[in-house]
């Protein structure tokens, strides 16, 4: 599969929405570099869900120490993240 | 539903900020209970006593944090403990924006020593550690040794801060105020350890958990005075964290499957950090 930085993000974004919106929560306007966790637009199990949902589309596995804010914290960092570990 | 607002808990939010954790975490504490555990004069000028949010001008959620100054290896170091995470069930996607306003605070070494599975998760993903979990347990023994040269167990709180040296009386004058701690100064005239338990129980037999302290090689070489000590007063066992340890003695058995302390820091290991100056000896957890 060839990836796509753009649509990577895009599709991010899409899913950073629909798991806002299972909390009430508009999450229209969150940028790239936003952190996600500091947005409060995300619980603790979205984000594992974001988490989930990032290695099973994308087809890799992400390891337990690899999982911090460095690497999935904002919507760049996660594109960042897929494309270093595709190469 | 508009972000509600984010700020730090100021010494005159503690009242408010101390009722909402008696109401919605512990009911066993009093909100002057709660109070207390943040009042500490632990040696650092503290920015805040961590961060709460509000929607309109009711609480629905915070976070606490306990600071303190530890010198380590002669540098001074700043702790700030995470405890008392608390959010509402309708806020909880604001549960994470509290731990980064805590964690993201610069100068400080963080740890949360009690966490709860999921809290221990959250923390982990912004970069906090999980410490080894094992705990070592021997048999208190009687000792029959005592008189002059022999080592000594001194518990009554003035023998043990004119035994200890000018830097572990600091840490036992900083503690002695706290009632579930227990503290003796154990070893000879010139070169006394710091220890610091609490009574405890495992599968219901009456023991002593140690806390923390001040040598840890002197712990273990004296530990089968302290062991004589504590029998006397009722405690079968002594247990303690195997981090703190510099190795497992013998006899004793190592025990497993207790949940992770976690904690954040650039420079220092995890045998550099104390039960001492945070939530377990503050609020006698």
């Amino acid at each position: 599969m060839k990836l796509d930085r753009d649509e990577i993000k895009a599709a991010l974004r899409d899913k950073v929405v629909e798991l806002a919106k299972n909390l009430d929560l508009d999450a229209s306007g969150v940028t790239d570099d936003d952190i996600l966790p500091a947005t409060g637009l995300l619980d603790s199990n979205a984000i594992l869900e974001l988490v989930v949902w990032f290695e099973t589309t994308y087809g890799f596995p992400i390891k337990q120490e690899e999982i911090n804010i460095d690497n999935l914290g904002s919507i760049n960092a996660m594109a960042d993240f897929l494309l270093a570990r595709k190469k | 539903m508009g972000l509600p607002i984010l700020e730090p808990i100021r010494d005159q939010d503690l009242p408010a900020f101390c009722r909402f954790l008696t109401e919605h975490l512990s009911r066993e504490r009093t909100p002057e209970k709660w109070a207390q555990a943040f009042q500490q004069n632990w040696g650092v000028a503290k920015p805040n006593n961590g961060f709460l949010i509000r929607d309109q001008d009711r609480i629905v959620g915070g976070i606490g944090a306990i600071y303190a100054e530890r010198v380590l290896r002669g540098r001074p170091e700043r702790f700030c403990n995470i405890t008392s995470w608390c959010v509402l069930e309708a806020y909880r996607a604001q549960s994470m924006r509290l731990a980064m306003a805590v964690a993201s605070q610069p100068g400080f070494h963080f740890t949360d020593l009690t966490p709860t599975e999921v809290v221990s998760k959250m923390l982990q993903f912004l970069k906090f550690k999980p410490m080894n979990e094992r705990q070592v347990v021997w048999p208190n023994v009687a000792w029959p040794f005592t008189g002059p040269g022999r080592v000594s167990v001194l518990s009554q709180p003035d023998a043990i801060a004119r035994a200890l040296s000018p830097a572990d009386a600091k840490v036992f004058n900083d503690h002695r105020h706290l009632p579930w701690l227990r503290h003796v100064a154990l070893g000879r005239p010139g070169a006394f350890c710091h220890v610091v338990w609490k009574p405890n129980r495992l599968k219901g037999v009456p023991g002593a958990m140690v806390l923390a302290f001040s040598d840890a090689e002197m712990f273990l070489r004296h530990r089968f005075p302290l062991a004589g000590h504590l029998l006397r007063r009722g405690n079968l066992y002594t247990r303690v964290e195997s981090r703190l340890l510099p190795r497992v003695p013998t006899p004793s058995r190592e025990l497993t499957g207790f949940r992770n302390k976690v904690f954040r820091s650039d420079t220092l290991t995890e045998a550099d950090i104390s039960n001492l100056y945070s939530e377990i000896v503050a609020l006698d957890l």
